[in-house]
């Protein structure tokens, strides 16, 4: 065992060699006290919704990325040891612990699942085949899960059943590659079984088998024995063969280590386990180590993981877990090699290699592509600003510049003095230089240092920080007192070349740094405000955006700007870099996602797509990063709802709550790890008067209280600041259910009560007014019939009288002398008018000829019998069909009255020889036509024809009707009468 | 010469003996008796039958239906007149069912009256607007719907025309046939009304 540590020590060293500056990653440790169940981490599962199972020695935590939800044998677990998970389905989960019982996590919470035969064994591994079938590596055996049993599947070996002990299965080909405990040799063997006969193909035996790992891409199974990395072939295996192979190349350089376990991360990086650290083997063979001198502070390491998102997980036996996200960022510290480094300076020149200046050692650093090399300058040189001119280094103390040359025989730089300071308004510590080698110096004057050794100096409206040039070499620059200025250098033969483009006074308080992207926007950090991004056309705003911590930006201090060749802002910032990428879309602090927290003073932008930045507290090197996309995409969920003091676990479908729920939370997850606590959430509720979104916070969880019953809808969003994911959004419904007398079906009998009630009483109120009606008619009705049968006596017996003194008169006629029998034949004449007359009352009095009908068919008989009477020729014209209208008794009897007057006026007085009656009724109004062929007619008063006329229209205006007459050749006499 | 007998029952003397002189003044009639009651005329019917009674609806005691009724069920072969100062009198409808087979207005001239009581030997029978409607109802009812009692295209039309208020003469105009048909489709009418009463009166005696 010593020989061994000594030669990793020194590989480690010689390794150490190569890389010059301390270095230190982001690793972020969770333990106990972050919430993890145990700091026993044994194994990592992460399910199909992203989320993170931790199996450990004292229960199960699963970590969302908002909170770990813990479960020990409180919750249900047969056993503390958790041995392995494998998901079934969305929300269900087997968890096989380290005894004779199946649990399974399901919704957010542990059931124990009963078996058939009530017969489980101690699962160490589960294994879903490509055909979905479900296998168990267990202290008992190879077995088949089945629904709700363990199909034993036996194993044997020249007839000798001898599986057991099994701790871990893969599928390769037909055979399945089994992990075995040998007991006698308290080592692991490996055994290749016949997936369909069972029977041992090959063995591999007397190796101490740490760690199994199939590589499809490459045809490898590799495998670590005895702490040595091996390979076999894979197709050999799955056809139940152990072929050894030669290591394929990248491996190789793992060959010195003692190694105990290997993954591959999804940029086919290998991560090992060694005995001192965790190696990684790029896949061009370079080996970078991670270890306690570069941040990674865990004992007794046992696995590694690689999730969805490809960030490194390293478990611990003791320790907890540890994570390193992004791989791509370092942050040189205050040392090199075992010297301590204040790093004042930094440049990149257009070889590709870095310049730093250590203040501590006075060295010039240089870090190329042959490794890092370094000058001793002179111990009274303090350099805090480098930059280049015609391939010599500029150097830039407080108050000089100066012009630096190597020399290749001494290897050493010659140092030139070329500028001193003229007074304090300049500031030599921001100093560029542009493409002809013209030096420009910020401050209170913007001073200009040609090649040729000549100073313009140019005033300006306030202090400038910095300047930047833009795509068109024009130079922009912005004082403290917000003028933004551009400058154009166009050499002439005298005065100042640098020229005044453009001035606009900017909105915007304490600007101090500037940069110009390629689409020509102009980017200004302030001092206290962020990041403002204008955008001109033709020298007009035309578009201003501010960024500020709210938006997610590190600080609200910036220091530094700069645009990299895709067009992507970097922000130096009072506590980190800011990537501010697509568009401003998104903004992503890079040192904090990596956990470096520190004022970033410079940014230098590297040749080979990455990026230099000096700050408070080192140097910070961002490589190119994530070349590979990761095809992940956060799901957000709801983890746990809580509804009072209820907790209803994982809700599905939608959720009924009894009416007196007033609160409910929701707690939600919308797992990456990249940074989750800067996931940020929001939430709308549907169903009461606010409908707003709510500030997105990087709290998982909303707090609904004050619920009324009411159907609901929780909107639900999830952002990703620190990663390039597409806003997640989730809704769900839940109803609190009205109380009873709420609820609808009470509406619906109350409405029905009411309507009932509605509809009685206004039946009933109708009904009595119908009785009141039909009382009054009956009333009326009686009256009416009391007056007509009145009315009717009187008529009969005066009647019966009339028709006794015309029989008495008619006698007398017969026998009396001449004089009295002209009188008595008078008084029979007369009595026999009054009965005919009397005839027509009892006629109208009589209620069942009511209609309009029977008194124009009384009218047209009257005027028959009338007309026939007297011999005349007549003709009467009579609609068959007439409309159901009732007649007044006073309309009958003057209706019948006038008729008889027209007729008698024609036969009478007319000498016609023709008289037609004609009726039509037209529009609601009945029109009775009465016209001879006659000689016309008196009108004057006082005539029997006069008096006639004069009767009929006052008999008609009784009724409403007119009476008209028209004399043409005869005599028309017209009646109108409105009907209804 | 055979004279036609008339009896009068009426109960007024001024205008029983009034028309009782004009019958005795109409060549063809014979005056066979006169009573003031119904009590009175029945047994005189029952004894001296004549052709044609004149018979007053309102009478003291016994009314002039009834005495219709009565007087029929021993001698169906008798005309009954109905007498009445109104046309459009109920009663006379009730006496046409009861079996009367016309009316007479009392206030009809002499030569009227004649001339309805001859027209009633011969077998017309008056009819006006009234009772044509009332007859129109009559028929509508189920009873009338039998073969028996139906009345025919020809008579439903007259019924309609008079109901209607047109005189025979127009009704006759209108149907293209003579006022005798005319007279003798109302006659029929008048003998089906007579026969389903006769049916109904047989019906109430048989299922009592």
């Amino acid at each position: 065992m010593r020989s061994i540590s000594k030669l990793v020590f020194e590989t480690l060293w010689i390794f150490s060699g190569q890389f010059s500056f301390a270095q230190e990653y982001p690793f972020i440790n969770y333990t106990p006290k972050d919430g993890l169940v145990s700091s026993r981490v044994q194994k990592f599962y992460q399910d199909s919704k992203g989320r993170i199972f931790f199996m450990t020695g004292n229960g199960l935590s699963l970590y969302d990325g908002a909170r770990f939800l813990n479960y020990s044998i409180d919750d249900g677990l047969a056993s503390p040891l958790i041995n392995d998970v494998l998901e079934i389905n969305a929300d269900s989960i087997l968890v096989a612990t380290n005894t004779g019982v199946l649990n399974a996590w399901v919704k957010g919470s542990i059931k124990t699942i009963k078996t058939r035969n009530g017969y489980c064994p101690v699962i160490n591994k589960f294994l879903r085949d490509q055909a979905n079938v479900i296998y168990a590596a267990t202290d008992q055996g190879l077995f088949r899960f089945d629904k709700d049993i363990f199909i034993p599947i036996p194993i044997s070996f020249n007839q000798n059943e001898i599986a057991c002990n099994l701790v871990d299965i893969f599928a390769i080909g037909n055979h399945f590659l089994l992990k075995k405990f040998d007991a006698k040799y308290i080592s692991y063997d490996l055994v290749l079984v016949n997936k369909y006969t069972g029977v041992i193909s090959s063995f591999l035996k007397g190796m101490a088998i740490t760690c199994v790992l199939p590589v499809t891409a490459g045809n490898l199974l590799l495998v670590i024995a005895d702490y040595k990395l091996l390979s076999f072939d894979l197709d050999a295996a799955g056809k139940g063969v152990f072929r050894q192979i030669n290591l394929p190349p990248p491996y190789l350089s793992l060959e010195p280590f003692i190694l105990i376990k290997i993954i591959l991360d999804r940029n086919n990086n290998m991560w090992a386990i060694a005995d001192k650290a965790i190696l990684r083997c790029s896949p061009d063979g370079d080996i970078q180590s991670f270890d306690r001198s570069n941040g990674l502070v865990l004992n007794n390491i046992v696995s590694l993981a690689v999730d969805r998102e490809n960030i490194l997980w390293i478990l611990s036996d003791g320790s907890g877990v540890v994570k390193l996200v992004n791989r791509n960022v370092r942050l040189i510290t205050g040392q090199i090699g075992k010297s301590p480094a204040t790093f004042t300076a930094i440049y990149t020149d257009d070889s590709g290699n870095v310049w730093l200046f250590n203040a501590e050692d006075k060295r010039l650093y240089c870090q190329g592509r042959d490794g890092l090399k370094s000058w001793q300058m002179d111990s009274t040189l303090n350099v805090y600003n480098i930059g280049s001119r015609s391939g010599r280094l500029l150097l830039f103390s407080g108050d000089e510049i100066f012009e630096a040359g190597l020399s290749k025989k001494t290897n050493r730089f010659a140092v030139r003095k070329i500028y001193q300071h003229v007074n304090d308004s300049i500031n030599f510590t921001r100093a560029e230089t542009d493409q002809n080698g013209n030096i420009y110096l910020p401050g209170h004057i913007l001073a200009v240092l040609t090649p040729s050794g000549r100073v313009f100096k140019t005033d300006v409206p306030g202090f400038i920080d910095w300047i930047t040039f833009d795509q068109q070499q024009q130079l922009w620059t912005i004082t403290r007192n917000g003028f933004l200025l551009c400058f154009q250098w166009q050499p002439k033969p005298t005065g100042n070349p640098l020229i005044l483009k453009f001035q606009y006074k900017v909105k915007m308080g304490d600007p101090r740094s500037i940069a110009v992207d390629k689409e020509g926007k102009v980017w200004i950090g302030t001092r206290f405000s962020g990041l403002y991004c204008l955008e001109f056309n033709n020298r007009k705003l035309i578009s201003q955006r501010h960024w500020s911590t709210t938006e997610l930006l590190s600080d609200n201090f910036i220091y530094y700007l700069t645009c990299d060749k895709n067009n992507v802002i970097w922000a130096g910032t009072q506590s980190g870099i800011d990537k501010i990428s697509f568009s401003g879309k998104v903004v992503e602090s890079i040192t904090r996602n990596n956990n470096i927290y520190q004022m970033i003073y410079k940014i230098q932008l590297g040749k080979n797509s990455d990026l230099w930045a000096i700050g408070s507290g080192g140097v910070v090197h961002i490589q190119d990063e994530n070349p590979e996309e990761v095809h992940y995409q956060p799901q957000l969920q709801i983890m746990r709802m809580i509804a009072g003091d209820k907790v209803l676990g994982l809700p599905s479908g939608r959720t009924v709550l009894p009416s007196q729920t007033r609160q409910v939370s929701f707690e939600i997850a919308a797992p990456s790890f990249i940074d989750e606590k800067r996931i940020a959430y929001s939430y709308r509720l549907d169903g009461r008067q606010e409908e707003e979104w709510s500030r997105a916070t990087n709290q998982a969880g909303f707090h609904l209280i004050n619920l009324q019953p009411g159907e609901y809808t929780l909107h639900m969003k999830a952002f990703f600041p620190v990663s390039k994911y597409r806003t997640e959004e989730l809704m769900y419904h839940f109803i609190i259910l009205p109380p009873w007398w709420k609820a609808w079906w009470f509406y619906w009998l109350l409405a029905a009560i009411f309507i009932g009630t509605l509809v009685l009483f206004t039946r009933m109120y109708y009904q009595k007014k119908l009785q009141k009606q039909e009382v009054n008619f009956e009333r009326q009705r009686a009256i009416e019939l009391e007056r007509t049968r009145i009315a009717m006596e009187m008529h009969d017996d005066l009647g019966s009288g009339l028709t006794s003194i015309r029989y008495l008169a008619a006698g007398l006629a017969t026998s009396a002398p001449t004089v009295v029998k002209e009188k008595a034949i008078k008084i029979e004449s007369s009595a026999k008018q009054l009965v005919d007359s009397m005839n027509d009352i009892v006629w109208t009095l009589k209620s069942d000829n009511n209609l309009l009908s029977d008194t124009l068919n009384y009218i047209r008989k009257q005027a028959g019998e009338l007309l026939e009477s007297f011999g005349m020729e007549y003709r009467l014209n009579f609609p068959m069909q007439l409309d159901e209208i009732k007649l007044t008794n006073e309309q009958k009897r003057n209706l019948i009255l006038i008729s008889k007057e027209a007729v008698h006026n024609g036969i009478k007085h007319s000498d016609a020889t023709i008289l037609t009656v004609k009726a039509v009724q037209d529009n609601g109004v009945l029109r009775l036509v009465f016209s001879d062929n006659g000689k016309g007619f008196t009108q004057e008063p006082g005539t029997m024809q006069g008096n006639g006329l004069h009767n009929m229209k006052r008999r008609a205006a009784e009724i409403g009707a007119s009476i008209q007459m028209v004399q043409d050749s005869g005599t028309t006499i017209i009646l109108t009468m409105k009907l209804g | 010469l055979i004279l036609i007998t008339v009896s009068i029952v009426e109960d007024l003397e001024e205008i029983r003996n009034g028309l009782a002189g004009i019958i005795r003044m109409t060549e063809g009639f014979e005056v066979l008796g006169s009573f003031a009651s119904a009590e009175e005329a029945l047994p005189g019917l029952e004894k001296d039958p004549p052709d044609i009674v004149i018979m007053d609806i309102h009478l003291p005691g016994l009314n002039g239906i009834e005495c219709i009724r009565q007087a029929r069920r021993n001698n169906p072969r008798i005309h009954f007149m109905m007498f009445t100062i109104y046309e459009n009198n109920d009663s006379v409808f009730e006496a046409l069912e009861a079996g009367a087979s016309g009316y007479l207005l009392k206030n009809s001239s002499a030569a009227k009256i004649a001339e309805s009581l001859k027209e009633l030997y011969e077998g017309g029978s008056p009819m006006n607007a009234e009772i044509a409607k009332k007859l129109v109802l009559r028929f509508q009812q189920p009873i009338y719907s039998q073969d028996e009692y139906h009345l025919t295209v020809k008579e439903k039309q007259v019924l309609q025309l008079m109901s209607k208020g047109y005189l025979y003469k127009e009704i006759a105009d209108e149907l293209n046939n003579t006022v005798n048909t005319i007279k003798q489709h109302i006659r029929h009418i008048y003998e089906k009304l007579h026969v389903q009463n006769k049916a109904e009166a047989i019906n109430k005696v048989f299922l009592k």
